[in-house]
């Protein structure tokens, strides 16, 4: 039972305040409350402006909280920095060109993700040394990115490139794992692939894992757990079996205020 | 002859400007502008240690010293101070002027009659400008060196990953404030000592030596870049060595056309104008189109 086991991520009561001391000044979180068990791999759903991208960027530490606590492993991150909180987060950004470095080729961007969340010292990199376990890891991608690997991955398609960001938020195995829209941006083919590979990859290493999705559908297929998230609150927290008879129409209605 | 020979004496002297601000200009992206600043404040600190009677190595560690700490107050007010990284450099690059004064005690300084690297007896043997010619070479050398092992690196790689994608390099755990610091400092501790060398090769310090330095500096990054193309990282530290002379050598041959010293910014500008339209211009008129057409035997 996954349920028993101690919350992974935690939010208490968490409010955040956009553009504060401005005349713009908006509250987007408004006291929310999510328990995030180890395995959970829950899909996160909402119109414009209910706050998905604010809640990953409060769980990342872009955005600090106004009131409330994030806890991880119950132990309090709220005022962590981004930096220190890659040790146990890795994060896909909706926009291919946000997840990798354009100058430098794949190999090299798969090397610092490896190393992601430890401190960066005067030791030589070993490129070459790692390079036999790279190829074999993008080949498990199947879209020819292991041919590319000393390719600068501004010479990539959309498609590799969000699979190699993919590929380097898993490469080192988080504890949480934010997938923010990370197939919103390919085409069809392409973002159904890539679900696939991430459905694979997170059942594989039993990863814990938020989505954000505008695809109802990805919503419902995957997953162990949906939630909807409205008004800076969450409306709608349902798993396993009740998330399984969950229509596309029932979540539909409660879009319509 | 002796055109050659000081084109590749002052080329490779200067050329230690051009790889410290290829660490800002090309590798974190920015233009840093404390570098009109900290290269008189190296020459400066340089030339009152050697007229206070320290030695040429000593004084020339306290030039790099003494721009690392420019470059250090520049990162500071960008990163932590939230000051546009082209107003932060204004700002120390102004404020040094002020120190300079103070340091030198006046707008100008001779080292006639002192001891500098380029007094030493071996040099007088050989014939001129070949001082330039072995310290700017040694120099230069030794810095490209320590640069490409620095850059190969974990360190190294998240200095260069924070100018290609900070958003990504925060998302790796680098602390990309510190990586702009540190790069910050590191150029312009070069560029300090740059401003050393220089002023020991004249043989002074001037108060106003660091008027139009960045673009003497960008002149032989672009030079570098548009005369030898696609390049690895590592070739391009070298291709601007390079660069750095060809710009001595474009410059030498238009004083010699007749234009005087004064004439020399108005020209530096000029060069990095017409280097960095290069590649527009290029496209624009078809100048490949029109090369390859030219040679080809058949006319679709």
């Amino acid at each position: 039972m996954t349920n028993s086991n101690q919350a992974v991520l935690e939010l208490k009561g968490v409010s955040t305040i956009v553009n504060r001391h401005t005349p713009n000044q908006t509250k987007i979180l408004k006291g929310l409350n999510l328990t995030v068990y180890p395995g959970d791999f829950i899909t996160i759903i909402g119109s414009n402006g209910a706050g998905k991208s604010t809640l990953f960027n409060t769980i990342s530490g872009d955005i600090l909280p106004v009131a409330g606590q994030v806890l991880h492993n119950e132990q309090d991150i709220s005022r962590t920095s981004v930096e220190k909180r890659t040790k146990f987060l890795s994060r896909v950004f909706q926009d291919p060109k946000m997840g990798t470095a354009p100058r430098m080729s794949v190999a090299e961007n798969l090397l610092l993700a490896a190393k992601r969340g430890e401190k960066r010292n005067l030791q030589f990199r070993n490129l070459r040394g790692n390079k036999e376990r790279f190829k074999k890891l993008a080949a498990g991608m199947g879209n020819g990115l292991a041919q590319r690997l000393d390719t600068p991955t501004e010479n990539l398609s959309g498609g590799q490139r969000q699979t190699l960001s993919f590929l380097m938020a898993t490469l080192n195995r988080p504890d949480i794992l934010l997938l923010d829209e990370h197939t919103a941006a390919l085409d069809p083919k392409t973002s159904a692939a890539l679900m696939k590979q991430t459905s694979q990859t997170v059942a594989e290493q039993k990863l814990t894992c938020l989505m954000i999705t505008h695809q109802m559908e990805d919503a419902l297929k995957y997953g162990n757990r949906l939630v909807v998230l409205h008004d800076g609150q969450i409306t709608l927290d349902v798993r396993d079996a009740d998330k399984d008879q969950l229509t596309i129409q029932q979540i539909m209605n409660l879009f319509v205020d | 002859m002796s055109l050659i020979t000081s084109s590749i004496g002052q080329g490779l002297l200067w050329a230690i400007l051009g790889v410290a601000l290829f660490l800002t200009f090309r590798i974190l992206d920015f233009p840093d502008m404390t570098v009109e600043g900290t290269f008189p404040l190296g020459a400066a600190v340089t030339v009152t240690a050697i007229t206070n009677g320290a030695s040429p190595m000593l004084a020339t560690l306290y030039g790099f010293l003494a721009g690392a700490a420019g470059g250090l107050i520049t990162g500071l007010l960008y990163t932590k101070g939230k000051i546009p990284i082209l107003l932060a450099g204004i700002l120390v690059m102004t404020g040094s002027l002020s120190v300079n004064l103070r340091i030198m005690g006046g707008s100008n300084v001779s080292l006639i009659g002192k001891t500098t690297f380029f007094s030493a007896n071996f040099f007088q043997t050989l014939p001129k400008y070949f001082d330039s010619i072995i310290i700017g070479g040694i120099t230069i050398i030794t810095i490209t060196i320590l640069v490409i092992l620095f850059l190969e690196t974990n360190l190294g790689q998240a200095f260069i990953v924070t100018g290609d994608n900070k958003k990504m390099a925060r998302s790796q755990g680098i602390n990309t404030d510190n990586m702009t610091i540190l790069g910050l400092t590191l150029s312009n501790g070069l560029v300090g000592l740059c401003g050393a060398l220089i002023s020991q090769s004249n043989g002074y310090a001037d108060a106003n030596m660091g008027i139009g330095i960045i673009v003497v500096a960008l002149a032989s990054i672009i030079i570098g870049e548009v005369v030898f193309g696609e390049l690895t990282l590592n070739q391009r530290l070298v291709a601007v060595a390079l660069g750095s002379i060809i710009y001595r050598f474009v410059l030498l041959l238009v004083l010699q056309l007749g234009f005087s010293t004064n004439d020399l910014n108005l020209i530096s500008a000029i060069i990095l104008a017409f280097s960095m339209m290069l590649p527009n211009l290029r496209n624009a008129l078809h100048l490949n189109d029109i090369l390859r057409k030219g040679l080809s035997i058949n006319d679709k």
